[in-house]
């Protein structure tokens, strides 16, 4: 029998040298990269990310709208824009769709106390997107961006769901 | 005033009834005296001193008189244009391919001996009337100016000038209603019979033997003698006297022009015609000589018959002979230049043609014809997804020889060289072709490509760094200095469009070393080492012994070419298995009650067992399946590793059982059969040995390697017999036992096809299996962007899916897609990918 085998790297020769890839890029793409693989390798939670184009730091997010809530067989797309600081820093983050909602502007801007100052390291792409989801279903009406949507939620539900399917546009074509 | 009239009265009487009888037999009639009437009626007029209108007048009848004897000649004119006309349109090439193949029947639109007696004729009648007429014009203005002495001198010149003027008239006269174009087609088909008659006799001559040397050879002696008559031709006399009287007619008649240019055009298309059926023929014979030979025999024997006679004549006949020359040089190139892709493919039996064409080129200018003709053939026949790469590399190889033969400056070879470069980097299995027939066996590649390619190598004629790089660098201005100082001036302007920037290209010819050429199509050395590295690697791994005496020669023809440094990790690869051989004599020897060994237990005997040692740092990746060896064997493996530390500590032995081979045999039944098989192969037949029956997923589990990977490893035991496989209702998985006997195939029939199809599905599935891992990446991508061709999928995974690193080309990329849209994952509209809600 022959066989192939290697001799461990002795320690005159330094340690192995794990030549898979380059690492040219820095810790953040890093990160980046290991989410991008996560959210891969776990899909069909309703949230879904890919990076938008040529860098790591523009993604491209989409949301379903949970079932049961006035969102359902809704798909919004979302960006992402990270920062060089991220994960310390928390990544821009706004509706491309438009989306009616009480914490959700006409600009697509969210109010969320984890893209603010509730933000933490831990968080990552796919808890950010998750969040958001929640947050569709259940709204934090005590601030407002949106304070007509803020009027009806709750109170008159059947105008409340027209509206929302009113604003709701369809998928986008993203990034293109 | 009165008495002055009546005298121009009876002049121009008298001339018009002189010119209208026509002065007797034509040519002869400028020796013939002015009648005595007309002379005094000359004399008169002159004495009148009416001389200044005589010009005007004796045109003027003299054209009118011409018309009406040019009426015949125009007759029978349109009657030969309609006669000859009436087959097919005769001046259609191909019509007249045909008419030269069936050359016995008379085609329609040829010219018949009374036809051409009846144009004789009809030309010897213009002739005479012309030549009558202006020789009486001549005199009878001779006569009055010599008469009349006290001209002005603007009266004399038009008298002096009536006879010429009246020639020119003549010949616009003869050309008549029906204009030029008539008589060009009637010429045209004329001399085009008359050529035809001459060449078939001609070989009609050789056919009998008369003659030495082949179709085209009619000898320059032969020519020489048959100078008088045509007589030793074996043509009638007739074939000589008629053409030759005809074309001195249409001379006469100043329709030299009309004549000339239907007679260039007959011989050109008669040559050409020669050629093209010549070099359709045979590509590997030259055939230039021939041809130069046979344009100065039947052509010029006919231009011979065509031109006049005399001192103009040899002038003329001389400078035919050049043209003639020159447009068989052009033909020739023009027909090799048009096949030249086929030849290229032919190298290097079609080298004859080649010498043809490059004798063509340095006598014409034809490289930009070449250039632009080859580079669309290279376009279209070769740089398109139906070809393999190794024929693309191998005709690029061919062509570059080829190039080289036709142009050693090397001009040539970059502007056609460069959408095969540009195609090639594009391409993502062409440097592994490149580097398998470099460094292909010659006993082991069969193929002459590989071997031709490898004996390239050995030639060091190009050695060094002087491989032609497309990108510039550090090394780039070495070799651009070292290209500046052997500098020699272009043979042309071959690229007709220089690209911009295209210096480097252009200029950087390397010429003829292919290797050179090869390399430099990837700007960089370094990625065809990193290939051929990688090769050794599966090489050497796969080599039953340390033997690798040629892989030695190979690496060292490649160190002269790239340089000790480049090729530095090879050289460890080769080192590493001639230390292995060492190294596995010295383990062996080790004896089992060594004492650093003696705390070990459980020595077993390792003498089956032989390791290939090698040092991480200087392979390349070693990409392979791992699996958990049976116990038996990794218990020799670990009883290896200790005697091996116990010999070169601290160094140790990190095994991988994957790669290498086994060789073993096997007894089933009452048969013995021998198989050297990969080491999980003999890995899953152990298993067998305690235990005849395994369940898939138990057997996979046993060797830590996925179902699938199993399953395409024991197909090739079930195929050989030894094994059997068995699906239980329901299961996902099948079962496998071992035969007791063995089977002549994995069943009777048809079995041995159904063997392979399974494999064949199997590696099919396997394929995609190796693409599901991107699967996630693809549907993700999806997800967020609705739609998106193939090219951008493909550019996203290259550059966002690492784990594993996406390596797929596009094509592959292409085939899984096409999977995904056949089980409805995917759709696919207009080039864009969707996914299905």
């Amino acid at each position: 029998m022959n066989t192939a085998a290697r001799t461990a790297a002795s320690p005159a020769k330094g340690g192995a040298p794990d030549a898979a890839r380059p690492v040219d890029t820095g810790a953040v793409t890093k990160r980046l990269q290991q989410e991008l693989m996560g959210l891969m390798a776990s899909s069909g939670d309703g949230v879904s990310a890919f990076p938008a184009g040529d860098s790591l730091f523009d993604w491209v997010g989409t949301i379903n709208g949970a079932d049961a809530t006035a969102y359902e067989g809704c798909t919004y797309r979302l960006s992402l824009r990270f920062t060089s600081e991220y994960p310390f820093k928390a990544p821009a983050v706004r509706f491309e769709t438009p989306c009616f909602h009480p914490n959700v502007d006409t600009y697509g801007n969210i109010c969320l106390d984890i893209l603010k100052d509730k933000w933490s390291a831990a968080y990552s792409v796919k808890t950010i997107l998750q969040s958001i989801q929640s947050l569709l279903a259940d709204p934090n009406v005590d601030s407002p961006l949106n304070a007509h949507a803020a009027k009806l939620w709750g109170a008159n539900d059947a105008e409340y769901r027209a509206l929302v399917q009113k604003a709701y546009t369809g998928p986008k074509p993203a990034g293109a | 005033m009165a008495s002055a009239a009546a005298t121009w009265l009876q002049f121009a009487k008298c001339s018009a009834t002189a010119l209208a009888g026509g002065g007797g037999d034509g040519l002869g009639a400028a020796a013939t005296a002015l009648p005595a009437d007309l002379a005094t009626a000359a004399d008169g007029v002159a004495a009148a001193g009416l001389g200044p209108l005589v010009s005007q007048q004796l045109l003027a009848a003299a054209t009118a008189a011409l018309q009406a004897r040019l009426e015949h000649l125009h007759a029978t004119l349109s009657q030969l244009c309609n006669e000859t006309a009436g087959g097919a349109d005769s001046s259609d090439d191909e019509e007249e391919e045909e008419e030269e193949e069936g050359a016995d029947d008379e085609p329609a639109g040829s010219f018949t001996p009374e036809m051409e007696a009846a144009l004789a004729e009809a030309l010897r009648d213009a002739c005479s009337a012309v030549e009558s007429s202006a020789a009486l014009l001549g005199q009878l203005c001779e006569r009055v100016l010599r008469a009349q002495a006290a001209l002005g001198p603007a009266d004399r010149a038009a008298l002096l000038a009536a006879a010429p003027r009246f020639r020119r008239h003549a010949s616009t006269e003869v050309v008549g209603q029906q204009g030029g174009a008539a008589w060009a087609a009637l010429l045209h088909r004329y001399y085009r019979s008359k050529l035809r008659q001459l060449s078939r006799v001609a070989a009609a001559r050789l056919e009998a033997g008369e003659e030495e040397g082949d179709g085209m050879v009619e000898g320059e002696a032969e020519w020489g003698r048959d100078g008088g008559s045509c007589g030793g031709l074996g043509m009638e006399p007739g074939w000589a006297r008629s053409l030759q009287d005809v074309a001195a007619y249409l001379r006469l008649l100043g329709l030299e022009d009309i004549s000339e240019e239907a007679f260039a055009a007959v011989v050109c298309a008669h040559l050409r015609r020669r050629l093209v059926a010549r070099a359709a023929r045979a590509a590997d014979e030259r055939m230039l000589a021939a041809a130069l030979a046979y344009s100065t025999s039947t052509p010029l024997r006919f231009l011979q018959r065509v031109l006049p006679q005399g001192v103009a004549g040899e002038a003329a006949l001389a400078a035919w002979r050049a043209r003639l020359g020159y447009y068989v040089y052009e033909a020739v190139g023009a027909l090799r230049i048009d096949r030249l892709f086929d030849l290229v493919v032919d190298w290097p039996d079609s080298l004859p043609a080649l010498e043809d064409l490059k004798e063509c080129l340095s006598n014409t200018s034809l490289h930009r014809r070449l250039v632009a003709s080859f580079r669309r053939a290279l376009v279209d026949r070769l740089l398109h997804p139906g070809a393999a790469t190794a024929d693309i590399i191998q005709q690029y190889v061919s062509a570059i020889r080829a190039l080289e033969k036709l142009d050693p400056g090397g001009a040539l070879l970059p502007p056609v060289a460069a959408p095969v470069r540009a195609y090639l980097r594009q391409r993502r299995d062409a440097i592994r072709c490149i580097v398998t027939m470099l460094t292909a066996d010659e006993e082991e590649g069969g193929d002459g490509a590989g071997a031709s390619l490898h004996a390239e190598l050995g030639n060091t004629e190009g050695t060094g760094e002087a491989y032609d790089s497309d990108f510039e660098g550090a090394e780039a201005d070495v070799a651009a200095l070292r290209e500046a100082e052997r500098w020699e001036p272009e043979t042309v302007d071959a690229d007709p469009s220089p690209a911009p920037g295209g210096a480097s290209e252009g200029g950087a010819a390397g010429g003829g070393d292919v290797i050179a050429q090869l390399v430099g199509i990837y700007g960089s050395k370094e990625l065809f080492i990193n290939e051929y590295r990688s090769m050794l690697a599966d090489r050497l791994l796969a080599k039953g012994g340390y033997e690798c005496d040629r892989e030695l020669r190979t690496l060292e023809l490649l160190k002269l070419r790239f340089g000790e440094a480049s090729l530095h990790g090879a050289e460890v690869m080769l080192k590493d298995l001639a230390d292995s051989k060492r190294v596995n004599a010295n383990v062996q020897s080790v004896p089992n009650t060594a004492t650093p060994l003696r705390r070990r237990r459980s020595l077993v005997d390792i003498g089956c067992l032989s390791a290939t040692i090698v040092s991480q740092l200087f392979w390349p990746q070693l990409q392979t399946e791992e699996f958990t060896p049976p116990p038996e064997v990794a218990s020799m493996l670990s009883t290896y590793a200790a005697k091996y530390r116990s010999l070169k500590a601290p160094r140790k032995l990190v095994w991988r059982p994957a790669l290498g081979s086994v060789s073993l045999d096997l007894f089933i039944g009452d048969q013995e059969k021998e198989f050297t098989v990969s080491p999980l192969h003999a890995s899953i037949l152990m298993a067998f040995q305690h235990r005849p029956e395994w369940p898939a997923a138990e057997l996979a589990e046993r060797f830590g390697v996925p179902p699938d990977v199993l399953r395409r490893k024991i197909v090739f035991w079930i195929n050989q017999g030894v094994l059997g496989e068995s699906r239980a209702a329901g299961q996902p998985l099948p079962t496998y036992h071992r035969n007791e006997t063995l089977q002549s195939g994995p069943a009777a029939g048809g079995g041995e096809q159904e063997g392979l199809m399974e494999m064949e599905e199997g590696g099919a599935k396997d394929e995609h299996a190796d693409m599901a891992g991107y699967e996630p990446f693809i549907v993700g991508m999806l997800t967020n962007f609705d739609a998106l061709p193939l090219d951008r999928i493909h550019n996203m995974l290259k550059m966002f899916a690492n784990d594993p690193p996406y390596d797929k080309s596009l094509e592959q990329l292409g085939a899984y897609l096409s999977a995904l849209v056949a089980e409805e994952r995917l759709s696919c509209e207009g080039g864009l990918y969707r996914k299905r809600s």
